[in-house]
């Protein structure tokens, strides 16, 4: 009996002597102090001990792209600290260049705040903010490609430029891809999908780029095309993505959380030569740009490459077709990689890096004197970066979104 | 006591002679600075559970130990694995705010690893041999450094091979895991010529 006894006692105190201790040394480790956050050359905010930057800009209102919510895989969150450098830690040895650490580049969601910090920011980036906007029209443009129009406040729309991007947010949802409402065109595509899940318990927040043109803009419409993230073919046991799948299942009138405009994808000042090239929802950023561009008049030449697998994979092209039309310095290109022996198709076929290569490089007399952006799936940009390479453009005339997919 | 502690770091060695703590040796051997790394942050765990789990062994828990609060014929050297555990476990948390606070890298390339220290059987298996050899405070300091010496080395020494052998031609089949057992097997074998060194 006084065995167990003196047994109990001893174990009780033992723990909590133990757990005492991790408190005690708690307090001095992680003490709850103010830190000061320094932003370009504003006044200081203050934060806690040891919050990440990213969270601590968050509450300040100044809202970097963070695609990956702070996991630091995106490399959205960069940020400059000035002063003593800091060790960089392996995310972003992962995600900086060595160029970039050496300048003091960090992921600002990996930055834990012990000191006080000064960081640099783009002022652009200052002006982006979270909203809400409400989804006024949906429609199918591919079967796997959906256009959505968002009203959004006025002084966010303000501050779009052609190239930037919004973050959105996904509630947490649980659906089936059978509730997805499909035209009827696109419903064999749609068969085998329907058994598909869309399931997640925490928001999810992504970037998605905004096609708006200044007509858009002009009525606070922000355009977006979202390409549906299918389960990987080698593996389609894994869930869809989470934040697409939601984006093809809301319905008209849907508030959805967003930030933004961030980015700094964006036309180059000047008037030198323009090639676009693009693929799949690629194009969101360059119809924007190229709007921007010929509405305000450029007069130099202008030209769109736009890879598609087949017809039904094509769209928006009867719009630029006519804008190649009403405007003289601008030309459109498609190639068709992989069209379907029944469907008419006279265009080009093959790759669009080749087509690129075959019917502009080639002949043209100063690649490298023309400003190149680049916006689509990964392979595809790059063999275009390839074919540029080969034509002697450097690299400094090469802008390119990253979707980061 | 330098017996003790050549036999701590080579003959008894705990990863390659005990094959305890493998989990973590395989998973953690990447690279040589995390595992010199890891290795650290096991020798200071080691270094402070094996004497404090040998006080609270010989004073509290042994048959006998509370000789001095009057009731010597108390025995509860069956909470010795409860007790063991709790002590481990606050210890690898005090270790995580630690590196946490003044080497962030180390503890982010750490990551889940380093609180799994906490159920490494080389750490609790430090502490359940000094019960079973029976050493007393001091021999237990010499042990615990000891043991969490030859831990580190192994796990140094292999991580090196590691990241030589990254760019040999190995068989396919071979690389990653496959390359890996068969390393900790031969280094080992090799340890085990260490043998004869501590009578
Ligand atoms: C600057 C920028 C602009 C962008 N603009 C656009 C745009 O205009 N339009 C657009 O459509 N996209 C755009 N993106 C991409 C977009 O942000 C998302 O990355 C994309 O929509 C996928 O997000 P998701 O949440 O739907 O998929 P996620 O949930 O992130 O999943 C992505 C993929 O991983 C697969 N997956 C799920 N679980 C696993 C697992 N356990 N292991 C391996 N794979 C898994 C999914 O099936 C899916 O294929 C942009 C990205 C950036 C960075
Ligand atoms: S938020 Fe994605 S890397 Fe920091």
């Amino acid at each position: 009996m006084t065995g167990m006894l003196v047994g109990v006692v001893l174990l009780v105190t033992l723990v909590l002597a133990l757990s005492a201790a991790l408190m005690m040394a708690r307090r001095r480790l992680v003490p709850d102090l103010p830190i000061a956050v320094t932003v370009n050359d504003h006044a200081p905010f203050e934060s806690r001990f040891g919050t990440d930057l990213l969270g601590a800009l968050a509450a300040h209102d100044i809202l970097l792209p963070a695609a990956c919510g702070g996991a630091g895989t995106c490399g959205q969150c960069r940020v400059r600290v000035r002063g003593e450098p800091v060790a960089p830690l392996p995310a972003e040895r992962a995600r900086l260049s060595r160029a970039e650490r050496r300048a003091g580049m960090h992921l600002a969601c990996q930055l834990r705040l012990r000191v006080p910090v000064a960081v640099e920011l783009p002022e652009s980036l200052l002006g982006a903010r979270g909203f809400d906007c409400t989804l006024l029209r949906a429609r199918f443009l591919t079967p796997l490609i959906r256009e959505l129009v968002l009203e959004a406040p006025p002084d966010v729309v303000a501050l779009v430029q052609a190239g930037a991007f919004v973050s959105l947010t996904a509630p947490p949802h649980d659906f089936g891809f059978d509730t997805i409402e499909v035209p009827e065109r696109f419903a064999t595509d749609w068969a085998e999908l329907r058994e598909l899940r869309a399931v997640t318990t925490a928001p999810v927040t992504r970037a998605y780029s905004i096609a708006s043109t200044p007509a858009d803009l002009a009525q606070e419409h922000l355009v977006l095309l979202i390409r549906l993230a299918l389960p990987p073919p080698d593996r389609p046991r894994l869930p869809p993505g989470a934040v697409s799948s939601w984006l093809f299942h809301v319905e008209k009138g849907t508030r959805i959380a967003a930030s933004g405009p961030h980015g700094d994808f964006r036309a180059q000042a000047g008037t030198r030569e323009m090639v676009l090239v693009g693929g799949g929802v690629g194009m969101a950023p360059l119809r924007a740009i190229i709007h921007e561009r010929l509405g305000q008049g450029a007069s130099q030449p202008i030209s769109f490459w736009y890879g598609a697998r087949r017809r039904d994979d094509l769209f928006h092209a009867e719009e630029f077709a006519a804008l190649a039309r009403r405007c003289p310095n601008f030309r459109f290109e498609v190639a068709l990689s992989d069209p379907r022996p029944d469907e008419p198709w006279d265009g080009r076929t093959g790759f669009v890096h080749a087509a690129l290569r075959d019917d502009l490089l080639r002949d043209h007399p100063a690649p490298e004197a023309c400003d190149y952006y680049l916006c689509g799936p990964p392979l595809m940009i790059a063999a275009v970066m390839g074919v540029l390479d080969e034509a002697g453009v450097p690299p400094s005339r090469i802008f390119f979104d990253d979707f980061g997919s | 006591m330098t017996e003790i502690l050549l036999a701590a770091i080579l003959t008894d060695n705990l990863a390659l002679s005990f094959f305890l703590g493998i989990c973590t040796f395989l998973a953690v051997s990447q690279r040589i600075s995390t595992a010199l790394g890891l290795g650290l942050a096991v020798i200071v765990v080691q270094g402070v559970t094996v004497p404090v789990n040998a006080l609270i062994h010989s004073f509290l828990l042994a048959p006998g130990a509370l000789h001095w609060a009057g009731l010597p014929e108390i025995d509860l050297s069956f909470l010795r694995i409860i007790v063991f555990i709790g002590v481990i476990a606050a210890m690898v948390q005090l270790m995580e705010l630690l590196l946490d606070r003044f080497v962030p890298a180390l503890h982010r390339a750490l990551g889940v690893f380093l609180p799994l220290i906490t159920v490494n059987c080389a750490i609790l298996g430090g502490s359940l041999f000094m019960v079973e050899r029976r050493y007393d405070p001091l021999e237990a300091v010499v042990w615990g450094i000891g043991s969490g010496i030859g831990w580190a080395i192994a796990i140094t020494a292999f991580a090196a091979i590691r990241e030589r052998l990254r760019h040999a031609d190995m068989p396919e089949g071979l690389q990653g895991l496959g390359g890996a057992f068969i390393v900790t097997g031969l280094m080992s074998l090799g340890f085990s010529g260490f043998g004869g060194l501590v009578p």
